[in-house]
């Protein structure tokens, strides 16, 4: 279990973690929701004891990081991809954490196997790809067979196969009753694996609730329809105080559900031809969450593209 | 993932199991032998070629000093300090530049035990290696020079050419590492010590000027090279030497370069306990 309590981190001006409080417990598969730059790192740093919190405190286990004497068995962590000398053969690397907390040489072989990477155990991580660089990341967080898991963009460079490896991976041992603390600044990742989601925007939390509470989160039931008369059809539905796009000459998006819709095309005596809801997805949600927190957006819309 | 570690009790971490993985990491890297294997070459190798000048020059001073052959004749250390100076810079550094730190401080989140579990483990390195180069060039050196070099290897002075090398490379490479886990940049660490360790001494000390020559003696460079005088030199030295200015002892001089590195090692566990990762 992971509880932080009013963290912060000040880097000069820039406030990364402004004052988030949050619990991540264990038995299921939390996933850590941000855009690029939103302090999810940031926050694990803190977690793990590499980076100071200029104010709070976070505990894992029920205390500090550096408190634990043996931290490896409390806390495996995947931090940036290939954070590994590039001289050093995997195993060897493997071998220098394990000794480190007297771990025995059974259970490097056997982390070796459990990622797949028997095969290239002998091999020097500078000649290893993006995925196999991640694959022994996770091996060296599974070594100490940790009760909480930290992983920092777990998937990153991993092909599907690798994808679904970790997400299994990760349920598995959530399921063992472990705490699995993962970020991901992809939302259909979190939402394919966690079971809940704390998200976060310039440092601030946004939203800490399960996955199915955020997909119904903001109330945001939207329509598409088809009408030959779009444009009376738009001014009619405004006029009832309705949220309406128009997208082409016969196609308008519609903040209302169908429902409504269809009441107010028959009042105004407009034809329509078409008529759907639009789900929001959960990248939807997401995005509405974090829209005023990104902390780089992109100019404008993509301009079309003319043949 | 049902399969544990034999007995989870007894998985902790200690002292002694850090020191054993930074040996593990140190020989783990093929950079590792290739530097100290040149490092060994180059300075038998001098040994060997002084050796040789001596036999083709038939020196008519006596019989040479073991102190001045083991070190590769005073300049060859200079030279070949220069692979431990790396190897102790790298042993930091490449931490750092790696991204490898932030897995070793999980490890080790105390942080400091790490810092001096690596200067163990590069200290034994240094003195033993750097043993076995000064024999080297001792041994080469003297079958080489042939009558010239006439010595017992049982004199005091012998024993003590014979570990003043390896005393010696072990302060430098205290020093070294100190710098690097300071700077935490390799070239910046390894352009530094060049400059302290060699241009200071080469270029600045010979200016003409009271105070530079006041302050030399104190340089960790100067200071650990008196260990290679003999005790006849110091006396030679001192009576030349103007008032203020020192001549040190040899193991004056090697307490002076230990002096250093004991502050550079200070500073760097402060700096490490402080800073972010």
């Amino acid at each position: 279990m992971i509880v932080a309590e009013g963290l912060s981190k000040t880097y000069g001006q820039v406030r990364a973690v402004d004052g988030v409080s949050f619990t991540v417990q264990p038995g299921r598969v939390t996933g850590f929701l941000g855009p690029n730059g939103a302090g999810k790192s940031t926050t694990m740093r803190m977690v793990l004891g590499l980076d100071r919190p200029s104010a709070g405190r976070v505990t894992v286990n029920g205390c500090r990081y550096v408190q634990h004497r043996a931290p490896l068995t409390q806390v495996g962590a995947l931090l940036e991809a290939r954070a590994i000398h590039p001289g050093r053969r995997a195993r060897a690397h493997l071998q220098t954490v394990a000794a480190t907390h007297g771990i025995a040489m059974k259970r490097v072989e056997e982390v070796l196997e459990l990622t797949g990477l028997e095969s290239v155990a002998r091999k020097r991580v500078k000649g290893f790809s993006l995925g196999m660089g991640q694959r022994l990341g996770i091996a060296t967080a599974l070594l100490g067979d940790p009760h909480t898991l930290i992983l920092d963009e777990p998937v990153n460079g991993l092909d599907p196969e690798g994808v679904k490896w970790v997400r299994d991976l990760t349920r598995a041992l959530a399921a063992q009753g472990r705490t699995v603390f993962l970020s991901s600044h992809l939302m259909a990742e979190v939402a394919q694996t966690a079971d809940h989601v704390i998200v976060i925007g310039r440092g601030r939390i946004l939203a800490d609730t399960p996955i199915a509470t955020l997909l119904a989160g903001p109330g945001t039931e939207t329509s598409r329809l088809r009408a030959p008369r779009a444009a009376e059809l738009a001014s009619a539905l405004r006029s009832h105080n309705i949220e309406v796009t128009q997208t082409d000459a016969e196609h308008l998006d519609v903040v209302a559900s169908t429902q409504a819709v269809a009441e107010a095309a028959l009042a105004a005596q407009i034809a329509v031809h078409e008529l759907a809801p639009v789900k929001a997805s959960l990248e939807d949600a997401y995005l509405a969450l974090t829209a005023d927190q990104v902390e780089f957006r992109s100019g404008t819309d993509i301009p079309e593209v003319r043949s | 993932m049902s399969a544990t570690t034999s007995n989870p009790a007894r998985v902790k971490v200690t002292f002694g199991r850090i020191v054993a993985s930074e040996a593990v990491k140190m020989v783990s890297l093929r950079s590792t032998w290739w530097t100290l294997g040149v490092f060994v070459v180059a300075h038998a190798g001098l040994g060997a070629l002084i050796g040789l000048v001596l036999r083709v020059a038939e020196m008519d001073d006596g019989p040479l000093e073991a102190s001045y052959l083991a070190p590769a004749g005073g300049f060859g250390i200079m030279l070949t300090q220069l692979a431990l100076v790396v190897i102790a810079v790298l042993t930091i550094t490449t931490e750092y530049s790696s991204g490898q730190i932030h897995g070793s401080l999980m490890a080790v989140p105390t942080r400091v035990p790490l810092l001096v579990a690596k200067a163990v483990v590069l200290g034994a390195a240094a003195f033993v290696v750097g043993a076995v180069a000064c024999g080297l060039a001792l041994g080469l050196g003297t079958l080489i020079a042939g009558d010239s070099a006439a010595f017992t290897l049982s004199g005091p002075e012998t024993a003590w050419g014979l570990l003043a090398g390896p005393l010696y490379l072990l302060g430098i490479a205290w020093f070294s590492f100190s710098v690097g886990a300071l700077l935490r940049h390799s070239a910046a660490a390894i352009a530094t010590l060049m400059a302290l360790l060699t241009i200071v001494q080469w270029v600045v000390m010979g200016l003409p000027f009271y105070w530079v020559r006041v302050l030399a003696p104190w340089m960790p460079g100067t200071a650990g090279q008196q260990m290679f005088l003999t005790n006849q030199d110091i006396a030679d030295a001192r009576d030349q030497t103007e008032a203020g200015v020192v001549v040190l002892t040899q193991w004056q001089g090697f307490a002076v370069l230990l002096g250093w590195a004991l502050l550079a090692f200070v500073l760097a566990t402060v700096l490490l306990k402080r800073r972010d990762a």
